[in-house]
């Protein structure tokens, strides 16, 4: 059916007679300025379909009727467009010129395809490499933070090596990643990893760290699945596509950027300093409280080792646990080539200190890439990256190995750094006062690398089979290796990273990963008519991914330091593979008409070998439309104050795979475990064990189904001065996989199966604006603001949460009705009216049952770039607005309770919670009237944080989130031309730059609330003695020849 | 075949058509019809099959081996019966004192605030979807092939119901474990559901009378290494532990002693215990009771009720139960909440209070101590977790026997219990015989306290008996928590919030203090 459509209107297209060549005209297009060869030019005898396109040399060659006076239509995108008259002439060259307001306004979309942005009916946001790189972030995920409206960037903490999160419009999916695809260079790669564990490890990246940002020549974020469809099944979170640079014809080019910079804590608690060690007023070496003696009543205490000493405040004992990190950044690169063909190739290298001992990053990357004209209608190009990433990690998340688990509220009369971390004679761990490891002894002795050898590469074909028929193939691979190896010492307390009760342990884990993706397209692309012009694509996409996991552990750690499994008492090796394999073919079909209305349709059909042979083929399509009415209309051409416009929609469904291995239930490997670390260990007196899954798996498994419609329109005024685009999206997630909690009592407590229902809809909003044109200085505004609101519709039938992440209190959940990933915790008794309800000591009562107390999900974000350059000088600065969303921190209830912080300084004063008398188990007393009675009961300073900040109660440890960041600035001066013109270089740059400049977050007392305890994952807002955000500062110098 | 239909109707039109038919056809058919091929073979329905069928986990079975599932079963049965379980049930019993600050979950469930979410995982993933599905994954792959499996899945899937409904009363049981065709199964009353046990017992023990069985339990069975014999004594023996709980019992329990061919507990080798291994052989494998203290210090402590009455009585096993004090003395942590007091948030750092010690851990490679803080880890880690022991069959016996009136008998088998308990302690006969001396005779009036009390301070360490026992006797006499967030002690666990929320025929739970299971009167 559609097929007729489409052929009844090219028919309607083809409505002029056919010209009958008679003579040949060739030439050369050029760029007017640059004198540089054009491929791909359009050239049109006008109100014809004759034509063709210019070959890799710029030249074209067309028949064209006898008599002369015919014109020569010249086209090309960013160029404006030219005719020509032909006269007698057999030779007619043509030097186009740039088209100022078409520049930039071609844009990478999916597949690599270049279309036209005003063509676009879907949401495509390029950046460029200087959007990119002058913030000199290691992971590139981090540089795309408050740039663009829809994408919101949630870093884990500051330890050099975590993870970011990447949300493009919200969330589309439950429990499966609602992270992007990241393709570079048309070919997906892994952005897995990033999700850290709540009790034990360390901080884990999110693999696209691995990417030199200095190799990016663009990234276009392909919003939603309109965008994102033609990859498929993995684009459902949308598509991040990265162009690496290329050689161009021309010299030899030899760019080099240096940069260097330094990392402190952006933010540190603040505290009392009145106080030290003690309970209830008294010393106490044992505990980790600050509710001791005042400062000054007593000269010495005894401290935890027996040992008299100075009872002193030391106001910066926390400051002593971090020292300064660093970054150092090389890369150069050499580009050049000719007519025939083009190299690159670029070295970075990346040394990263973090903040605390024993965290650092050491990066290489290599990238070689080429292109090949072999004959004329034959080109070849092949890329190769390799990547080698160590990385030494800190220990992080709920338990002792973490350095700042107790780390934040050190009693203030304690300095960490006084203290050998083992005793001198044994070597033994010298424990903390409460028994525990000390946080500078963890950092020294709990050892956490990795190492990544990673080979991206691609090669790709392509043979013009005639100027408007080209045949493209391409195969690509991300083939990557982690070694990681563990030393959890001896002695530990802290679970470290495998919770071997301290008899200590050594990991050898060896990972492969494989991504392999082919794709075999066919492109059209013809100007149909004078008005109409067709480009289509038909393909089919072949990917596999594989993952290999091989672990050692030796647990029982003979010679302390001596770091080789043959040094455990006790080996347990394990290993997991996983491989998934999907086909997919797709046609890609748009017309425009007169270039100013244009109709995109796609349509996309999946195999995957996730589903049972009867559900495995899917297909789903979309329509999108962009209309430029400034064109259509005569009467708004060159207009003064509207000077284009346009709108655009779309209307999409994507289809999701499974996980893997979800059809069936399988006998796992047996591995008994309680919430609270004790755990069985197979195989157990000889027997391998073998237990039936606690999940069934589901034959009836299809895919799970995204659809998706938006508007949006893009609006430039005052001659391009001011530019807005606004746009509106939602999308509704069905069928969802996941698995869904069944009585247990029927032997299984989750079955997966399709279900539920996810909303997300939002407002997108970027303006442009140059108030200040002048030849010597220019201020240009952009801003983008983006409100997201996703909301779980429904789960499964009779299931109204699903527990997301976090523990039994706090915990994020998905509940129906609710928006996605909303906070549970503990809660304190109210009465009806809302007030707490105090016990008859005054203090308020913990609730059995916990309760929803905050949603993490922003009301809007922002962010809004100043640049103002002024000859060579550019100061550019970024500010990162987020608006609500709310996060449990259990620092700051940490540092409360223990009477650590500034605020619980005042030991003089009582305080009255607010609230009506109650009785022990949060009953409400009356009076005779029945009325409740206020609660009149004084507490001192101790009982007032103690009992408010109690050990987990989730409800007061929850804060709106808010903040307004100078989240990225930098001043780049490009030295005037005469400076450097008698030497070969043509250009030097030196620039100061800078990361998470300054922070105002007026609801969060202590941190910078920028941390997620379980890093890059679906679980936002927890916050469990996260290690610190870290400010950056530094200065970078770029250099080309 | 669009094409086709489309072309024969276009060429009809005028002259101009031939240009798209040239288009469409010569130019494009002539040079992608070979690719077009290529991809018809590779998308044709065969191939593209067999490629794609790669969706059998290599990390996973679909059927496992018989011994392999009994092993994984008993392991995480023994486990279960150590770690939350062992937790709720020894703390309202006031074996263990949970102690800690405000929010450690042992000091939470020593105030009665045990919630819903507290026993999902015990419910959920330890017990039904755990070691009943592994037994009934077992009962159907044994029944009728290698009946010695299904008579020892049974037992254990018996005595595992009997726990569960001893800890929440009515559960599902016949709509229970079919699997994701029934997901919402029904609730049965707890009485009915302890009726079919001993039916279940009794098949357990026919199939292990069995004249041959395909497969052979032996090393695989790390509870009785295969010893049928052993297993027929506990389920016979476990039948006199479930008619212990009914008003009629000595008629139930004369009828089951009268049973052809029973066979009851007669020595600690009969002990129903899952054996754990020391660290120093293999780590990870060690009792999850030792497990807990070590990863969670300063939590779980002998409770005063128990060290207090040990005490009294000076008895000779408080060296292998719990660490000394200055010396010689034992000091119990207090069953105290204390939510008034400030003291809530002051670990208890500057009170020294016995630990847990070799009975419960294993043996100490160092000297015992207790420390003002911190953990000891001098514990090999390799006591076993004992579920139900000889020494408790003979205080069933003493009250049985009391029970019908021959108090004579009733004190032997009480002194034979003690015995065997200190025995398990390995106190040496001297101290037994002293202890004997002093505390083995019954006096009128309060036999049945002290066959309770005996059977309390044997059964320490021992899940939900002693928890029942106070159910169903009062004794020992325990004094409730002080402000706790109930004014009783629980008698019951709340249903799980997933369960709950999964299941619509989960009963409502308004009191965990009401009395909840049939058998608690």
């Amino acid at each position: 059916m559609k097929q007729k459509i489409l052929y009844t209107l090219l028919l309607w297209c083809v409505s002029f007679g056919l010209a009958y060549a008679q003579r040949t005209v060739s030439g050369t297009v050029t760029d007017a300025t640059t004198g540089e060869k054009l491929p791909g030019v359009s050239v049109f005898l006008k109100e014809t379909t004759t034509g063709v396109a210019t070959d890799t040399d710029g030249k074209f060659q067309l028949q064209v009727p006898n008599p002369t006076g015919d014109i020569l239509v010249v086209s090309f995108i960013g160029y404006k467009v030219q005719e020509v008259t032909i006269g007698a002439e057999a030779q007619v060259d043509v030097a186009l010129v740039t088209d100022a307001s078409q520049l930039s306004e071609v844009i990478v979309t999916a597949l690599g395809i270049e279309k036209e942005k005003k063509s676009l009916g879907i949401s495509v946001t390029e950046l460029k490499a200087a959007d990119i790189q002058n913030v000199r972030a290691t992971n590139v995920v981090n540089s795309l933070s408050a740039k663009v409206a829809g994408v919101r960037v949630q870093g884990s903490n500051g330890m050099v090596g975590s993870s970011s999160a990447i949300f493009i419009r919200g969330f589309t999916t439950f429990t499966g990643t609602n992270q992007p695809l990241f393709v570079v260079d048309g070919i997906p790669i892994d952005n897995g990893g990033g999700g850290n564990a709540l009790q034990t490890g360390v901080s884990n990246s999110n693999r696209a760290i691995d990417i030199n940002p200095d190799d990016i020549e663009s990234m276009s974020i392909l919003k939603g699945p309109a965008a994102a469809v033609l990859y498929g099944s993995r684009a459902g979170g949308g598509a991040i596509l990265i162009t690496t640079k290329k050689g161009k014809a021309g010299k030899l080019k030899i760019d080099y950027t240096g940069s260097y910079q330094v990392a402190d804590v952006n933010r540190y608690p603040t505290y009392q300093n009145g106080y030290g060690q003690g309970v209830s007023g008294a010393n106490n070496v044992g505990t980790n409280f600050s509710w001791g003696p005042a400062f000054g009543s007593q000269p010495t205490f005894a401290n935890f080792m027996g040992q008299q000493e100075l009872y002193q405040a030391y106001p910066d004992n926390i400051r002593g646990l971090f020292k300064q990190g660093s970054s150092l950044q090389n890369s150069i690169s050499l580009s050049g080539g000719n007519d025939k063909g083009t190299f690159a190739f670029s070295y970075s290298n990346n040394i990263e200190n973090g903040i605390m001992t024993n965290n650092r990053l050491n990066r290489n990357t290599f990238k070689i890439s080429g292109t090949q004209q072999l004959t004329s209608k034959f080109s070849i190009s092949t890329s190769v990256s390799y990547f080698n990433t160590f990385s030494k990690r800190t220990q992080q998340g709920n338990q002792l190995s973490n350095p700042m688990f107790r780390g934040w509220f050190l009693p203030r009369s304690i300095n960490a750094n006084n203290y050998p971390t083992s005793n001198p004679t044994t070597g033994a761990p010298n424990y903390w006062f409460g028994g525990e490891d000390n946080p500078l002894w963890t950092l020294e002795n709990n050892l956490y690398n990795d190492e990544v050898n990673r080979f991206l590469g691609n090669v790709s074909m392509n043979y013009d089979i005639t100027d408007w028929l080209t045949l493209n193939y391409k195969l690509g691979t991300d083939y990557g290796t982690t070694t990681i190896n563990t030393y959890d010492a001896p002695g530990a307390r802290g679970a470290a990273s495998h919770n071997v009760l301290g008899v200590g342990a050594i990991g050898k884990r060896a990972n492969q990963s494989l991504l392999t993706s082919s794709y075999l397209n066919l492109t059209f692309k013809k100007k149909l008519s004078e008005n109409f012009s067709m480009y289509a694509l038909v393909g089919q996409e072949i990917n596999v991914e594989r993952g290999i996991n091989r672990l050692v552990l030796g647990s029982g750690v003979v010679i302390p330091g001596f770091s080789n499994v043959s040094n455990a008492t006790t080996l347990n090796p394990t290993n997991s593979e996983i491989e998934t394999r999907l086909i997919g073919v797709y046609a890609d079909v748009q017309l425009s008409f007169r270039n100013y209305a244009f109709l995109n349709v796609t349509t996309r059909n999946d195999w995957s070998s996730t589903f049972a042979p009867d559900k495995r083929s899917y297909l789903y399509p979309s329509v999108s439309g962009s209309f430029v009415f400034t064109e259509a209309i005569d009467a708004l051409k060159e207009n003064n104050i509207i000077s284009s416009g346009r709108i655009r929609g779309n209307i999409a469904k994507v289809g999701r795979v499974a996980p893997a291995y979800s059809t069936d239930t399988y006998f796992f490997g047996a591995n008994p475990s309680d919430g609270f670390g004790p755990s069985i260990t197979f195989p157990f007196n000889g027997s391998a064990g073998r237990t039936l899954g606690d999940v069934a798996g589901n034959p009836q498994l299809g895919p799970e189904f995204t659809a998706t419609r938006e508007i949006g329109t893009e609006l430039k005024f005052l001659k391009n001065r001011i530019s807005v685009d606004l746009g509106y999206f939602s999308t509704k997630s069905t069928n969802i996989i996941l698995d869904v909690p069944i009585a247990a009592a029927s032997g299984f407590t989750n079955l997966t199966r399709n279900a539920g229902e996810l909303k997300s809809n939002g407002i997108e909003l970027l303006i442009n604006a140059t108030p200040i044109k002048k030849e010597n200085f220019s201020w240009d505004i952009s801003l983008n603001w983006t409100r997201i609101r996703s909301i779980v519709q429904s789960l499964a039938p009779g299931v109204t949460i699903i527990p997301l992440g976090g523990f039994t209190s706090p915990q994020t959940r998905l509940e129906a009705g609710a928006p996605y990933g909303v906070i549970y915790g503990t809660t304190f008794f109210r009465h009806t009216d809302g007030r707490l309800i105090l016990n008859p000591s005054g203090f308020p009562v913990v609730n059995g049952e916990i309760k929803r107390i905050g949603d993490p999900n922003p009301d809007w974000t922002a962010g809004i770039t100043n640049t103002l350059t002024h000859k060579g000088f550019s100061l550019s600065f970024l500010i990162d607005i987020r608006k609500g969303g709310d996060i449990v921190s259990r620092n700051i209830g940490d540092l409360r309770r223990s009477g650590a912080a500034e605020e619980t300084g005042d030991r003089t004063r009582t305080y009255n919670v607010a609230g009506v008398k109650g009785s022990a188990t949060g009953a409400v007393l009356t009076d005779a009237g029945g009325n409740p009675i206020p609660n009149d009961i004084q507490l001192n300073s101790e009982q007032f944080w103690g009992s408010m900040f109690a050990f987990g109660t989730g409800e007061s440890y929850i804060f709106d989130a808010s903040w307004v960041r100078l989240r990225e600035a930098s001043l780049t001066y490009n030295l005037p031309k005469r400076w450097i013109s008698k030497t070969k270089l043509s250009n030097i740059q030196i620039g100061v730059t800078g990361r998470n400049l300054l922070l105002w977050a007026p609801n969060v007392p202590h941190i910078d609330p920028e941390v997620n305890a379980q890093g890059s994952s679906n679980s936002q807002g927890l916050e469990f003695n996260a290690l610190p955000q870290v400010r950056n500062m530094g200065f970078m110098l770029r250099i080309s020849y | 075949m669009h094409f086709h239909k489309f072309a024969t109707w276009a060429s009809c039109y005028a002259s101009h058509i031939n240009f798209l038919y040239h288009l469409i056809f010569v130019t494009i058919m002539q040079k992608i019809i070979k690719y077009t091929f290529l991809f018809i073979v590779l998308m044709s329905f065969t191939s593209c099959k067999k490629w794609l069928d790669v969706n059998q986990s290599p990390n996973a079975v679909l059927t496992a081996p018989l011994p392999q599932v009994l092993t994984s079963a008993q392991v995480q049965l023994g486990f279960n019966m150590g770690s939350d379980v062992a937790r709720f049930s020894s703390i309202l019993a006031q074996q263990f004192a949970g102690q800690g600050q405000a929010g450690v979950q042992t000091r939470e469930y020593m105030g009665y605030l045990i919630q819903p979410t507290d026993v999902n995982n015990t419910f959920r993933g330890q017990f039904y979807a755990g070691v009943l599905a592994d037994l009934e994954a077992i009962i159907k792959d044994a029944e009728g092939t290698s009946p010695y499996y299904a008579g020892i899945a049974k037992i254990l899937k018996a005595y595992t119901f009997h726990i569960l409904v001893d800890l929440w009363g009515d559960l599902p049981y016949t709509e229970a474990l079919k699997g994701a065709t029934l997901t919402q199964p029904k609730y049965d009353k707890s009485d009915a559901i302890y009726a079919t046990l001993f039916i279940l017992l009794d098949e357990g023990i026919a199939n292990l009378n069995a004249p041959s069985s395909k497969f052979i339990p032996g090393n695989d069975d790390v509870i009785y290494l295969g010893n049928r014999g052993r297993w027929r004594t506990l389920a016979y023996t476990l039948q006199m532990r479930l008619a212990l709980r009914y008003p009629d019992k000595v008629a139930r329990m004369d009828a089951i002693l009268a049973k052809a061919g029973a066979t009851f507990m007669s020595a600690n080798a009969d002990n129903f215990q899952c054996a754990f291994q020391a660290t120093s052989l293999i780590a990870g494998r060690e009792n999850p009771i030792h497990q807990f203290e070590i990863r969670r210090v300063d939590q779980y402590f002998p409770s005063a009720t128990v060290v207090n009455l040990m005490n009294t009585k000076s008895d000779p096993r408080r060296r292998w139960y719990f660490t000394p004090t200055a010396g010689t003395t034992f000091i119990g942590a207090p069953n105290d909440y204390a939510a008034t007091s400030s003291t809530i948030f002051n670990p208890p750092s500057n009170v020294v209070f016995s630990r847990m010690h070799i009975f419960m851990r294993g043996d100490s490679t160092g000297t015992a101590t207790t420390p003002a803080r911190g953990r000891v880890d001098t514990y090999s880690g390799s006591a076993p977790v004992r579920m139900f022991t000889f020494a408790e069959y003979q205080f069933i016996r003493a009250e049985y026997l009391f029970a019908k009136g021959q108090t004579a008998n009733a004190q032997i088998a009480l002194q034979a219990g003690i015995t065997a308990s200190m025995q398990m302690a390995n106190v040496p006969p001297a101290s037994i015989a002293a202890y004997i001396a002093t505390n083995g005779t019954l006096n009128a009036t309060t036999e049945l306290r002290q066959i309770i009390e005996e059977k309390y301070v044997a059964n320490y360490g021992v899940a939900v008996e002693p928890w029942s026992d106070w159910r169903r006797t009062n004794f020992p006499a325990l004094v409730p928590t002080t402000n706790g967030v109930q004014t009783s002690i629980p008698r019951i666990l709340p249903y799980p919030q997933q369960e709950r929320d999964s299941n619509p025929n989960t009963p409502a739970r308004p009191s965990i203090t009401a009395k909840s299971v049939f058998w608690d009167l």
